[in-house]
């Protein structure tokens, strides 16, 4: 396991040079004044920056740990070792395009703003997870009472749903089922699920995970919560018993 | 098979080129821009396979000499930036796949194969492996010369497995193959279990009993002499 201790400590040096490069650059911004808006600024770069950065350390990381599994020499324990070495590479860089999505949603790169049919990409996003549905023997019980549709950005649209269906189907039970509602202006997505361990108001920070299922990241509901501050839309959430019910009012200016 | 790697990280570099020239492909490099210039106006490649991010010049503008020059070769863009924008781009410039880092290998070996092939038409329209073949454009695969009724699940990994015969293929990235970002690690194991097993019987049934092994917990391997 030397390996692994090896790898992480690899990672967490990885961070320290960020958070230091960080300083660095933010204090070289300092002495020019105008203070606020360029630490501002300095720090909206670096973040997509770094964060763009490490994809490229991560890709190299992955690649040399899928030549090591081509190696004869590697008996069973050496390839379960690669194999959580390859698991958590995936699982940073994971994490890391979730980061640069919310700094991109922050720093309001996604202007392309065009009329959005929530409805229809409910339907696009729904042929993406046929297979994750059929896994779990989840009934999805669509309603759509009326037909929504918001100007925005058709990416953030898709992610905003997206995450939405895999927060429902992540915490399903087997044999459950997905709600769909849409109604004038409002959006309900609902399932059955574990009681929530937590206070409600923690769900939607980042790194808040209700489970303790590896691969959830706890980024998902807080770009859910991001895109959702972003176009002024309301984001509730109601739990009777084992039922979750989350609630996206999109806001009738358009 | 000529290859082209232009990439300035020199480990990711040495890691591709290792993975792909067991596949017997010639691979070349260039680690910045005016290098990779000057091979792409001096020599004729089957695939490029191209950083956007490179040292002295835009990655993009290679596209663009590439297709100025009528070169027949396949481009893959391979980027760290992973923005609908420079997908968009890169393909309306004429890329003729975008791989975003971090990738597998495997995933790369297949997406090469795939573009080269699309390139050649009709002639690479047909893999063979003993008495197992796979017809990509029907999605027919016949063995012993009858058909088997694949899933289309079972077909797209079994070519996914062929692409990268006699190497370990991880879960992971059979998963990341067939969903991409939508996709929910624990469940498609078991899934992917599932439909390996199924194929594998298949298979079996009609004579390819060693075809797909079993690499520990880890993954698979498609076996081909």
């Amino acid at each position: 396991m030397n390996c692994t201790w090896a790898y992480i400590a690899v990672v967490a040096a990885l961070f320290f040079f960020m958070g230091g490069l960080g300083c660095f650059y933010i204090c070289c911004f300092r002495k020019k004044g105008r203070f606020a808006t360029r630490v501002q600024e300095a720090n909206k770069q670096f973040t997509e920056n770094a964060a763009h950065e490490l994809q490229t350390p991560l890709a190299v990381i992955k690649g040399h740990v899928e030549l090591l599994l081509q190696s004869p020499q590697m008996g069973e324990a050496e390839m379960e070792v690669l194999d959580i070495i390859l698991k958590n590479t995936n699982r940073l860089a994971k994490i890391n395009s979730s980061l640069i999505l919310l700094s991109k949603i922050e720093h309001n790169r996604f202007a392309d703003h065009e009329v959005v049919d929530i409805g229809a990409v409910v339907e696009e996003v729904l042929g993406y997870y046929v297979d994750l549905i059929e896994m779990q023997k989840l009934e999805v019980r669509k309603a759509f009472h009326s037909k929504v549709q918001y100007r925005m950005s058709p990416a953030l649209a898709e992610i905003l749903i997206s995450n939405l269906l895999q927060n429902a189907t992540r915490h399903n039970v087997h044999n459950g089922w997905i709600g769909i509602e849409l109604e004038k202006n409002r959006l309900i997505i609902s399932n059955p699920g574990d009681p929530l361990d937590g206070p409600p108001e923690a769900l939607f920070g980042r790194f808040e995970r209700q489970t303790e299922k590896e691969e959830s990241l706890g980024l998902g509901l807080s770009i859910i919560k991001r895109i959702c501050d972003y176009y002024g839309f309301t984001l509730g959430y109601e739990q009777e018993g084992t039922l979750h019910r989350l609630i996206v009012s999109f806001n009738s200016k358009d | 098979m000529k290859l082209l790697i232009v990439e300035d990280e020199q480990n990711l570099l040495n890691a591709i080129s290792r993975y792909l020239k067991r596949e017997g492909y010639l691979c070349e490099y260039a680690i910045d821009f005016p290098d990779a210039y000057k091979k792409i106006i001096n020599h004729e490649y089957d695939c490029i396979l191209l950083d956007l991010n490179l040292p002295k010049g835009d990655g993009m503008k290679l596209i663009r000499v590439l297709k100025e020059q009528e070169s027949g070769a396949g481009i893959i863009v391979i980027s760290a930036r992973d923005t609908a924008a420079d997908r968009v781009l890169g393909l309306n410039e004429g890329a003729d796949d975008f791989l975003s880092k971090p990738f597998n290998l495997s995933e790369l070996n297949a997406r090469i194969k795939a573009v080269v092939r699309r390139k050649n038409g009709q002639i690479s329209n047909v893999m063979h492996f003993g008495v197992l073949l796979i017809r990509l454009d029907e999605r027919l695969v016949e063995a012993n010369g009858v058909p088997l009724q694949l899933t289309k699940k079972e077909f797209d990994i079994l070519v996914y497995l062929a692409r990268n015969k006699n190497r370990v293929v991880t879960k992971d990235s059979i998963a990341e193959h067939l969903w991409g970002d939508y996709m929910d690690d624990t469940l498609s194991y078991d899934f992917i279990y599932a439909h390996v097993k199924n194929l594998r019987k298949k298979l079996a049934d009609n004579g390819c009993e060693e075809c797909l092994k079993t690499v520990y917990g880890i993954g698979y391997k498609f076996i081909a002499n």
